[in-house]
């Protein structure tokens, strides 16, 4: 049975088949859930959410060939949503990847800025934060976005370059509080972001 | 920091790439198992958001054969000892492991040595069909087969199956099969495991002999096999309950449970006289002196006015007591409507105001009216409501009616961060007098009063 087919009969009520279908598309949707929750827990979260609405929406789905694209816009959507439930709930948390900051020197560097992108990005409204997860970690082409975000090539285009520019801004502001940091001596590269308790 | 533009840009465009690396990292190390997990969660989760549309659509398949499944649902759970040493003992079952410890009835029932060994193969231009055992009592048979030959694996397409009794007739139950494990690697061919789950409709015998047919690659295998019933015999208890209990006003009698090695039944009736129409239970189990609990994941019917519900089996367990518990009951008025005119798209009556039309959408076959149920707090949102009556009517404001083309069903869709549910019912393409009035049958509300029927 192909794709399509398997899409038809879940379409048509057959829950087996539409566990089947998920279980071609599920790779991806996780690559796409982690890659903006960054961590397991919310990415399963978030997957789990998707399989849920799809099950109850799935009737609702006119062409077969087109489940994975009208898969992958509910999952964006829980992501999306999500994010804005954490925000309320905990408005602050900056960083807590404590194995990743056991390096020293100069990949510490590297380290730092890394890890300050992700919690830059992860501090983005949702939607910039989509565009760039999916333009930059997902290599996805604009038009696809535009598409998967049901917008104008336009508006992704901006809200592209202006979540680059934000990410510019918070990157140089947070360099400085780094360096304030190190300055201060003892091991300071090496724990540059844990979150104080 | 007053780095040119373009540096700062090249900088944070790097970080992203070394990010984006790291994230590569991450994900190869993806949990398959929780992954999987999560995706059987969703599948309960969107089951329990719409225990309504479902268990229409079994009531509409049933004599049909169903093909749907909830043995995959039910969750993990974890092994026991005991069970592996049975699986262990018996040569060919090791394969079904993983396939059947989602449910306890089944893995409770091989534990206790409940299996009936078939082991019959036939074999045809390569491919093999084998039946290596069933379990049986008075209510569901389930049998365990493997199909194996070029190209069969667990990615080959759902094969088609034919299930019929000794004597050729139908088999009046709902089917299950195609319960895949999903967490290995698939190889090019491999034996593939699977069993069909055949929950007997109400009052209908075990058949003496089955015909099993299966579709491989093109050609139909056949395996007839008996059903030894001596084994199951007197492995039943039957309880007359009739008790009839009292939930927010109405009166809701629970007539007979039916306990057997792989399924306890409870059938209920509503009172046609109660002044409220009892929608469904909340949060109902079985649950015994020691606190385990037997869940519920289908049934045939409805509660107003008959339902009958499967539970997870206690039989080998045998507990001394056994209660019937739930949070609470839904129920709705009766003779609701809601009047709405299609032409200004407006909402002019329906009950407390939470039914509102919200679009429509001329097709070829119809109109297609989207109405939203608002406002639902998170115990209202768990079900979805048979709004119009199945392949009912409404009027126009002349008095004629029409039919509600919904063929298939209750539609609808939910919608977590609105608190809202939205229906999707299709009318024919008329010169209407506006407006036009719709019957409600099942409308949000809800009691939570405990509820607690001692089944022995």
């Amino acid at each position: 049975m192909s794709k399509e087919e398997w899409a038809k009969a879940a379409i048509q009520g057959d829950e087996a088949a539409l566990l089947q279908r998920i279980e071609l598309d599920k790779l991806q949707w996780y690559a796409i859930a982690y890659s903006y929750m960054r961590n397991e827990t919310d990415a399963l979260e978030a997957i789990q959410e998707t399989v849920c609405r799809i099950w109850i929406k799935i009737r609702t789905l006119r062409e077969p060939r087109f489940f994975t694209t009208w898969s992958i816009k509910i999952l964006i959507r829980v992501c999306m949503d999500t994010k804005r439930k954490q925000k309320r709930e905990r408005p602050t948390k900056v960083i807590a990847m404590h194995d990743e900051i056991n390096t020293i020197g100069s990949e510490s560097a590297i380290a730092a800025e890394r890890l300050d992108m992700a919690a830059q990005v992860k501090l983005l409204p949702a939607n910039y934060r989509m565009v760039i997860t999916l333009k930059y970690y997902r290599d996805m082409t604009i038009p696809e976005i535009a598409m998967l975000l049901e917008k104008p090539d336009g508006t992704v285009r901006t809200w592209l370059n202006k979540a680059l520019k934000l990410l510019r801004m918070d990157m140089s502001a947070a360099k400085e509080e780094l360096w304030d940091e190190q300055a201060k001596g003892h091991n300071a590269g090496a724990v540059p972001f844990r979150t104080t308790k | 920091m007053n780095k040119p533009k373009d540096t700062m840009r090249e900088q944070s465009l790097s970080a992203l790439q070394n990010e984006k690396v790291q994230l590569i990292r991450e994900l190869e190390m993806m949990p398959e198992a929780a992954l999987d997990a999560a995706i059987r969660g969703g599948m309960e989760k969107g089951k329990k958001r719409s225990l309504r549309i479902r268990r229409k659509r079994w009531s509409m398949s049933m004599f049909a054969g169903a093909l749907c499944m909830f043995m995959l649902l039910t969750g993990f759970v974890r092994v026991s000892p005991a069970f592996a040493a049975v699986i262990k003992d018996i040569p060919g079952l090791s394969g079904y492991v993983d396939l059947i410890q989602g449910d306890r009835s089944l893995m409770s029932a091989i534990e206790n040595e409940f299996i009936q060994p078939v082991n019959i193969s036939v074999e045809e231009n390569g491919y093999t069909f084998t039946v290596e055992g069933i379990l049986a009592d008075h209510q569901r048979l389930v049998i365990l087969y493997t199909a194996e030959g070029p190209d069969i694996n667990r990615d080959t397409e759902l094969m088609n199956y034919d299930l019929k009794t000794g004597e050729g007739g139908e088999v009046a139950a709902a089917i299950m099969s195609s319960h895949y494990p999903s967490n290995k690697q698939v190889a090019e061919s491999e034996p593939v495991h699977d069993y069909l789950d055949v929950l007997m409709s109400d009052g209908i015998p075990m058949p003496e002999r089955i015909q099993f047919s299966l579709q491989l690659g093109g050609q139909w295998l056949k395996i007839e096999f008996p059903i030894d019933h001596e084994r199951f015999a007197d492995m039943r208890e039957d309880i007359k309950l009739n008790q009839t209990i009292m939930v927010g006003g109405q009166r809701i009698t629970a007539k007979d449970a039916i306990i057997t090695p792989l399924q306890v039944s409870i059938s209920f009736e509503a009172d046609p006289a109660n002044d409220k129409r009892a929608n469904h239970f909340i949060q109902l189990q079985l649950v015994d002196e020691k606190g385990r609990r037997y869940e519920t994941n289908s049934g045939f019917g409805d509660l107003d006015p008959l339902l009958t519900r499967h539970f997870k089996s206690s039989y080998f367990k045998r507990p001394k007591k056994l209660t019937l518990v739930a949070d609470g009951l839904y129920l709705s008025d009766l003779n609701l409507s809601v009047t709405v005119d299609t032409d200004q798209m407006s909402t002019i009556t329906s009950p407390d105001n939470r039914l509102k039309l919200i679009s429509k959408e001329e097709t070829a076959d119809g109109i297609d009216l989207k109405f939203d149920l608002q406002g639902l707090d998170e115990t209202r949102q768990q079900l979805i409501y048979t709004l119009f009556k199945h392949q009912g009517h409404f009027r126009d404001a002349s008095g004629k009616t029409y039919p509600i083309l919904d063929t298939r069903g209750t539609q609808a869709m939910w919608s977590a961060s609105d608190n809202k549910i939205s229906y999707f019912y299709r009318i024919p393409k008329a010169d209407y007098k506006q407006p036009l009035t719709f019957d409600i049958i099942q409308y949000p509300g809800y009691v939570m009063e405990p509820i607690s029927i001692p089944i022995k």
